[in-house]
C-alpha cells in the first residue's frame, strides 16, 4: 500500500512537473506573442511621427513658396502703386511687409493681392493639416516677414517665419509646439528684381518714361571701353554699385548716397543684419546694395510734355541716374561716347567706378 | 511493472506536451513573423516614398514637373508636350532612386503624373502600399506659375501730331483804295510734315461782293486768293464795304521751317482792315518737343508787318494766366512814314500817336512824332491777368483817319511779358495736356453765347480761351458764368477796335463735370449795339486740360499680349470717362508690361505612392 502510493505520487510529480513546464512554454509563446504585436504598433506609432515632422517640414518649406510669392507680388504692386501715384512709399518695408502678409497697404485691401497674402496662405495650410489629421490654427498674426536688401543688388531678401504654432495629432499621438522653421532663425528667400520696373526712373520722369530693371552684361569697370558703354546706355542697363539707392530707397524716391546717405546707411545696416541671420558676414563697407543706371536725355526730351520739361530734363549734368535727378554735379564728356550722345555726362566719381581714363575725359 | 508503467505515462504526456508546444510555437511564430514583416515593411515603404520625395523637393524637381503640369493643364501625361515633359522628369528620378522591388506612382492631386510600370510590382498586386504628401503653393491647373502684369499710359510727344495756331490780331487801315498790308512770318518746327493747314480770313475789304479790292494772299509766294471759300460775306451800306470770313486750304504750300504770308486789301471808301477771327491753323507732326521755362515766364509778342494809308493801327494781345505773380511787361514799337499832322486833335480828337492798354485811357500819345519812331513803355502797371490788350493807332483812330502816305509798324515791334509761374497750376505728375475746342455754330449774332462741358474727373483746367470771329467789330465784352459762379465780364474791350482773336477765360471760373457757359456781345460807347456787328458761327472755345491718363497694373495675365490689351481697354475707358473721344487725343498709347509674377494659388498636393 506504502508502496503504491509512493509510485502513484512520482506520476503526479512528473505530471505536474509536465504542466508547468508547458506553462512557461505557453508563457513564453504568449510573451513573445505579445511583444511582436507591440512592435508592429510602434512601426505604425513611428510612422506617423514620421508623417507629423514631414509635415512640419513641408509647412516650412512652403513658407518658402508661398513668401516668395507674396513677396513677389507685394513688390510688382508697390511699384505700381508708386509709378501710377506718383508718390513714393514712405516706408517701403514695412509696406510690403503689410502687402505681403495682409494684402493691405497703410490698412486699405490692394485688390490685386485680394487672396495672395500670406494670411491667405495661413488659412488655406490650416484646410491642407485637416485633410491629413493634424489639427493647427496658423494665422497672420504668428507670421513674421522681413524684407531686406541683399549685397549684389539685383535681389532682396524676404525672411518668413511662424511663431508659437501648436499642430496636434488627430490620433492623440503626437502635438507640436514652436516655431517654424525649427533649427533656422528665418525661411530666406532671395527674390530677383531683374525685369521689374524701375519705379526712382518712372517717378523722377513724371511717370513719361519707363525702364525695367535690366542687369548689364558687363563688369562696371569694363565701361571705359566706348563701345562697351555706349552699348550700356543703348540697352538701358544697371549696375550694383554701393552708392546707388537699391530697391526699396526707389520705392521711396530716395537716390541714395550722398543725397539720401542716411536712408541709404539705414539699408546697408538692415542688409547686413539680415545676412548675418543668415551666417553671411560681409561688412558693411564692403556690401553692395545700390543700383544705378544711365539717363537717357533724349528719351526724356522726347517723351515728356513741354511743361513738364523744365522741371525734369537738366543740362550738363552727370547721367548716373540718382545724380541726374538731384542737385547739380559737377561732370564731364567722354571722348566717343559725347560726341554720340551730345547729352552724355559723367561726375569723376563714377568715371572711376566705370573703368573711364582720366584722358577719355573733357569739358 | 507499475514503476514501468508510470514511466510510460509520464513519457507519454511530456512527448504529448513537446508535441502540441511545438505546434502552438510553430503557428505562433508564423502568425507573428507575417504580422511582423507587413509592419515592417509599411514602415520601410513609407520612408522609401518619404525619401523619395525629400529628393524630389530639395532638387526643385517636384516643383519644375509641377510647372510643366499646371501649364499644360494636364490631367493626364499624354495630354500635350507639357504633361508629356512633367512625366519624363519624374520617370527620369523616380526609377533611379527607386528601389526595384517596389512600384510607385506620383500624383498631382487625383491625377497620375508617372507611374513605374514593367519590372516593378504592379499596384493591384501589392500587399502593402504607402503615402508621402508635398504641399506646393503656386499652383492652379490650366495657369502658369508665372504670369504678366501690364500698366499703360499716354505719351504725347513721340512723333505727335500737333496743331499750333498762329492768329492775326485785328490791324488795318488803308483808307479811301489805299492798302493796307499785313505780311507775317512765322516757324514751324525743321522736321515738321505738314498734315494740313488751313487759313481763316476774316478782314473788311472791297466795295462791294463784285468787286473785292482783294488785292494779294500769298502764302509762301504763292497767290491764294482766289482759293478762299467764304463762309460768311456781309456788306454795309454807308461806306459800301464788305466784311467777310472764309478759309482757305494752305496745306500744300506751308512748309517745315519759315512760312511768310503776304496780303493786301483795301476798299474804296472805308478802312480795310483785319476782324477778329483770322488765324493759321496748321496740324503737322513733329519730334521737336516746345519748350516752355520753369518757373520764370518770359514770352514775346511780335507784330505782323502791318502797312496802312494814310494811317496805320494795330491791336495786340498779350496775356497774364490767373495766379502768375510779378508780372513784367514792356512794349517795343517801331514805326516807319508818320505824319506829324497839325492841330490833329482839334480835329479829330485824338492824336498821331495814341497807346492804349487795357484802358480807353491813352497810356501814351504824340502829337509831334518824328517821321520814324521808336516807343518803349513799361506796361508792368497796366498789365492785369488775363487778356491784354494794347491798342495803337497812327494817324488814325476808329473811323478817323489823317496825315498822307502809307505808315509802318514794323515787325520787330513786340510786347514782352514776364512773370512767375510759381503759384500757377502746372502739369503733375503722369499727366499731359489735353486741348479741346469747340466752335460756337448756329447763325451770326450780338450777342452770342455758347456751353461746354468741362471733363468730369478731377482734372486741372491749364489754359482756357474764346476766339472771336467777327465780321464787324467795335467794342467786346467777353462774359462767363456756370451753375454755381455768376455771370462776370472777364474782358471789355479799352478802346475803338480793340477786339483781340483770342481772349483769356480764367479758368477759376470755369467748374468741371458741368456746363459752363460764355457770351459775346460787340456794343457802342453809348451801350447801344450795331445790327451790323455781328459773332459768327466760327467763334470758338479752347480750353486744356492736364489729364492724367494712366492705369496702374492689373490683373496678372498668362500672356504679356494679354495683360497690354487689358491695360490698353484699361485706360480707353479712363479716357472715355473723361469725357474725351479716343479720336480727339492726339496721343500715342503706350504699356510697360513684364512677366515672372507669381500667384498664391493652391496649396496643390503632390502625393508619391509607393507599393510591393
Amino acid at each position: 500500500m506504502a508502496m503504491k502510493l509512493i509510485k502513484s505520487e512520482r506520476a503526479v510529480v512528473f505530471t505536474v512537473a509536465a504542466a508547468l513546464f508547458a506553462v512557461v512554454i505557453l508563457s513564453l509563446v504568449v510573451i513573445s506573442s505579445a511583444q511582436r504585436r507591440a512592435e508592429g504598433n510602434t512601426a505604425v506609432y513611428v510612422v506617423r511621427g514620421e508623417e507629423m515632422d514631414n509635415f512640419l517640414d513641408d509647412i516650412s518649406h512652403d513658407l518658402g513658396r508661398a513668401s516668395r510669392i507674396a513677396g513677389t507680388r507685394a513688390m510688382v504692386y508697390a511699384i505700381g502703386t508708386v509709378v501710377s501715384n506718383g508718390t513714393p512709399l514712405e516706408n517701403a518695408t514695412l509696406a510690403l511687409e503689410e502687402m505681403a502678409l495682409n494684402g493691405t497697404l497703410n490698412g486699405v485691401e490692394v485688390p490685386t493681392l485680394e487672396n495672395h497674402s500670406l494670411s491667405d496662405w495661413a488659412e488655406r495650410m490650416n484646410g491642407a493639416g485637416d485633410s491629413q489629421g493634424f489639427l493647427m490654427n496658423l494665422s497672420a498674426e504668428q507670421m513674421n516677414v522681413r524684407f531686406a536688401p541683399y549685397n549684389g543688388s539685383f535681389s532682396f531678401m524676404m525672411q518668413a517665419k511662424i511663431e508659437d504654432l501648436y499642430v496636434n495629432d488627430s490620433y492623440g499621438y503626437f502635438s507640436f509646439s514652436g516655431d517654424l522653421p525649427r533649427h533656422l532663425e528665418w525661411r530666406t528667400e532671395y527674390v530677383s528684381v531683374e525685369g521689374l520696373e524701375d519705379p526712382l526712373y518712372v517717378l523722377n520722369t513724371w511717370g513719361h518714361v519707363s525702364r525695367l530693371i535690366n542687369k548689364s552684361v558687363y563688369e562696371p569697370s569694363k565701361l571705359g571701353d566706348s563701345d562697351k558703354m555706349i552699348e550700356s546706355i543703348q540697352n538701358k542697363s544697371y549696375f550694383s554699385n554701393q552708392d546707388g539707392p537699391c530697391i526699396f530707397e526707389r520705392l521711396e524716391g530716395k537716390l541714395g548716397d550722398p543725397e539720401d546717405s542716411s536712408r541709404h546707411q539705414y539699408y546697408i545696416d538692415l542688409a547686413y543684419d539680415a545676412m548675418l541671420d543668415e551666417g553671411l558676414n560681409i561688412s558693411k563697407s564692403n556690401l553692395s546694395i545700390g543700383l544705378e543706371t544711365f539717363v537717357n536725355v533724349n528719351e526724356l526730351e522726347s517723351r515728356i510734355p513741354a511743361d513738364a520739361k523744365p522741371y525734369i530734363i537738366k543740362t550738363n549734368q552727370t547721367v548716373v541716374d540718382h545724380l541726374y535727378f538731384g542737385p547739380y554735379v559737377t561732370s564731364k564728356k567722354m571722348t566717343n561716347v559725347t560726341s554720340l550722345y551730345p547729352w552724355f555726362r559723367i561726375d569723376l566719381n563714377h568715371s572711376t567706378f566705370y573703368g573711364v581714363n582720366e584722358s577719355q575725359l573733357y569739358d | 511493472m507499475v514503476r514501468k508503467k508510470g514511466f510510460v505515462f509520464t513519457m507519454d504526456a511530456v512527448l504529448a506536451l513537446i508535441i502540441l508546444i511545438t505546434t502552438i510555437l510553430f503557428a505562433s511564430h508564423f502568425i507573428s513573423t507575417q504580422l511582423t514583416s507587413s509592419q515592417l515593411v509599411y514602415e520601410q515603404l513609407y520612408y522609401t516614398a518619404s525619401d523619395g520625395m525629400e529628393v524630389l523637393s530639395e532638387s526643385e524637381v517636384l516643383y519644375t514637373i509641377g510647372d510643366y503640369w499646371v501649364t499644360g493643364n494636364c490631367s493626364t501625361p499624354s495630354d500635350n508636350q507639357n504633361c508629356t515633359s512633367a512625366s519624363n522628369l519624374a520617370k527620369n528620378d523616380l526609377e533611379r532612386i527607386m528601389p526595384d522591388n517596389t512600384g510607385f506612382k506620383l500624383r498631382y492631386g487625383n491625377n497620375t503624373i508617372y507611374e513605374s510600370g514593367t519590372g516593378r510590382p504592379a499596384q493591384e498586386d501589392a500587399d502593402v502600399i504607402t503615402t508621402s504628401g508635398r504641399v506646393a503653393s503656386g499652383y492652379l491647373v490650366g495657369r502658369p506659375p508665372a504670369g504678366f502684369v501690364a500698366r499703360a499710359y499716354v505719351v504725347k510727344w513721340e512723333k505727335r501730331s500737333t496743331t499750333q495756331v498762329f492768329p492775326f490780331s485785328p490791324a488795318g487801315s488803308g483808307w479811301s483804295a489805299k492798302e493796307f498790308i499785313d505780311e507775317k512770318n512765322f516757324i514751324l518746327p525743321n522736321d515738321s510734315a505738314i498734315v494740313n493747314a488751313t487759313l481763316y480770313v476774316s478782314i473788311t475789304y472791297g466795295g462791294s461782293k463784285s468787286s473785292p479790292e482783294f488785292k494779294t494772299l500769298m502764302v509762301n509766294g504763292n497767290q491764294k486768293k482766289d482759293d478762299i471759300d467764304w463762309l460768311h460775306v456781309q456788306q454795309e451800306d454807308e461806306y459800301k464795304s464788305t466784311a467777310a470770313f472764309g478759309t482757305v486750304d494752305i496745306t500744300d504750300v506751308v512748309t517745315a521751317g519759315e512760312n511768310n504770308i503776304l496780303m493786301r486789301i483795301g476798299t474804296p471808301h472805308y478802312n480795310s482792315h483785319i476782324n477778329p477771327g483770322m488765324r493759321i491753323e496748321i496740324e503737322f507732326e513733329t519730334n521737336e518737343s516746345f519748350y516752355t521755362e520753369a518757373e520764370q515766364i518770359t514770352k514775346r509778342y511780335y507784330y505782323d508787318e502791318l502797312t496802312g494809308e494814310p494811317g496805320v493801327w494795330a491791336i495786340k494781345p498779350y496775356f497774364v494766366p490767373e495766379h502768375a505773380t510779378n508780372v513784367k511787361a514792356r512794349l517795343h514799337l517801331e514805326v516807319d512814314d508818320l505824319t506829324d499832322f497839325p492841330n490833329e486833335y482839334q480835329q479829330y480828337g485824338h492824336y498821331d500817336v495814341e497807346v492804349y492798354v487795357n484802358s480807353n485811357e491813352t497810356i501814351y500819345h504824340n502829337e509831334n512824332p518824328e517821321e520814324s519812331l521808336v516807343i518803349d513803355l513799361d506796361l508792368a502797371n497796366y498789365t492785369q491777368n488775363g487778356t491784354n490788350v494794347v491798342a495803337s493807332y497812327f494817324n488814325c483812330y476808329g473811323d478817323e483817319v489823317w496825315g498822307t502816305k502809307s505808315k509802318t509798324i514794323n515787325s520787330s515791334s513786340y510786347v514782352e511779358v514776364n512773370y512767375s509761374a510759381s503759384e500757377m497750376r502746372r502739369i503733375g505728375y503722369g499727366e499731359v495736356d489735353i486741348t479741346k475746342v469747340a466752335q460756337f455754330g448756329g447763325n451770326a449774332s450780338n450777342p452770342k453765347q455758347t456751353d461746354f462741358f468741362v471733363p468730369p474727373l478731377e482734372s486741372t483746367i491749364a489754359d482756357s480761351f474764346v476766339h472771336i470771329a467777327q465780321s464787324f467789330s467795335y467794342l467786346v465784352n467777353v462774359s462767363m458764368w456756370g451753375p454755381s459762379v455768376d455771370e462776370t465780364i472777364v474782358f471789355t474791350s479799352p478802346s475803338s477796335r480793340a477786339v483781340p482773336t483770342k481772349n483769356y477765360l480764367p479758368p477759376d471760373n470755369l467748374e468741371g463735370n458741368v456746363t459752363n457757359y460764355v457770351k459775346l456781345l460787340d456794343f457802342q460807347e453809348n451801350g447801344s449795339t450795331s445790327a451790323l456787328n455781328l459773332f459768327l458761327p466760327w467763334s470758338a472755345i479752347e480750353y486744356s486740360f492736364f489729364a492724367e491718363l494712366n492705369v496702374g497694373y492689373g490683373e496678372v495675365f498668362d500672356t504679356a499680349d494679354e495683360a497690354e490689351d487689358d491695360a490698353l481697354d484699361r485706360l480707353e475707358q479712363r479716357i472715355i470717362d473723361y469725357g474725351l473721344n479716343l479720336s480727339e487725343v492726339d496721343i500715342a498709347n503706350e504699356t510697360t508690361s513684364f512677366g515672372g509674377v507669381p500667384s498664391l494659388w493652391g496649396p496643390a498636393v503632390f502625393t508619391l505612392e509607393v507599393w510591393r
